[in-house]
């Protein structure tokens, strides 16, 4: 789990750093994890089944969805907002397992999902995880795998 | 000026893929969310190509691929693909996709794969 979670961990900050322009300043492990309502959830299969979030700080999410969008109409904010962390968690956890599946096994990649903080916190008490603090400049992305 | 026919799950690849298509000249005449859509859409539209997810719920894009390849032998079909996806697009390409977009999605690639399908 940890050698996934380092995986997911260097490829979203090759990813905020170089197509998102945001300064990376520190990666941290952490044990307690602020859960942001900018989240997104997915599944990682291989030999066993692991749950991959992230947890996007308000701030950075606001800058992410400049960068995505050059445009965006009143009647699509909503909509896209609630999708953009999606895309996101598809986008990184998609590098990392390029690196993984050469180094280790065939991983499946399901399809994000959402989850309230309550069944977050849940998944969190009752299964073994790991995460870690991405610290941008502007804000924080956790990882955590589940 | 081609027609496109943007067909992906994800709200963000539409929007930002129809953007780029359009940037490049070409006219998105249509969007689905997911490969049943797309069949119904192309039947309807008959756009000169269909950009096409592969993992999608419902109907999964080769699925979509095969289905719209078997009616309209002449589709330009482009697979869009993430890192990791590399078996299911030598499929694809092995059911008649004519080339593909790998994510993230940048302007001079999609152009390249349009170009040299249609021969620019």
């Amino acid at each position: 789990m940890k050698t996934i979670l380092d995986n997911i961990v260097k490829s979203t900050a090759l990813f905020l750093s170089n197509d998102m322009c945001v300064d990376v300043l520190k990666i941290k492990r952490i044990y307690e994890i602020q859960y942001s309502k900018h989240n997104s959830l997915i599944t990682l299969t291989n030999s066993s089944k692991i749950t991959v979030m992230i947890n996007i700080d308000d701030s950075l999410f606001k800058y992410l969805f400049k960068r995505f969008f050059t445009t965006v109409g009143k009647e699509e904010k909503d909509s896209l907002i609630a999708a953009l962390s999606d895309e996101i968690i598809n986008i990184v956890v998609g590098l990392s397992i390029k690196d993984f599946s050469l180094k280790y096994a065939d991983c499946e990649l399901g399809l994000p999902f959402k989850a309230s903080i309550q069944k977050r916190k849940e998944m969190i008490k009752k299964h073994p995880s790991h995460s870690m603090r991405i610290v941008t400049r502007a804000g924080n992305f956790i990882c955590t795998v589940i | 000026m081609l027609t496109v026919l943007v067909v992906d799950d994800s709200l963000v690849i539409r929007k930002i893929l129809s953007e780029l298509l359009e940037k490049l000249g070409h006219k998105v005449v249509g969007k689905a969310k997911n490969g049943r859509e797309s069949v119904d859409l192309y039947e309807k539209l008959k756009p000169d190509f269909v950009t096409m997810d592969i993992t999608m719920p419902i109907m999964s894009g080769i699925k979509a691929l095969t289905a719209i390849r078997g009616k309209y032998q002449d589709a330009v079909v482009i697979m869009v693909t993430s890192h990791g996806e590399e078996k299911l697009v030598m499929d694809a390409i092995s059911y008649g996709a004519k080339g593909f977009i790998l994510k993230p999605l940048e302007e001079e690639r999609i152009k390249n794969v349009i170009d040299k399908i249609f021969k620019k």
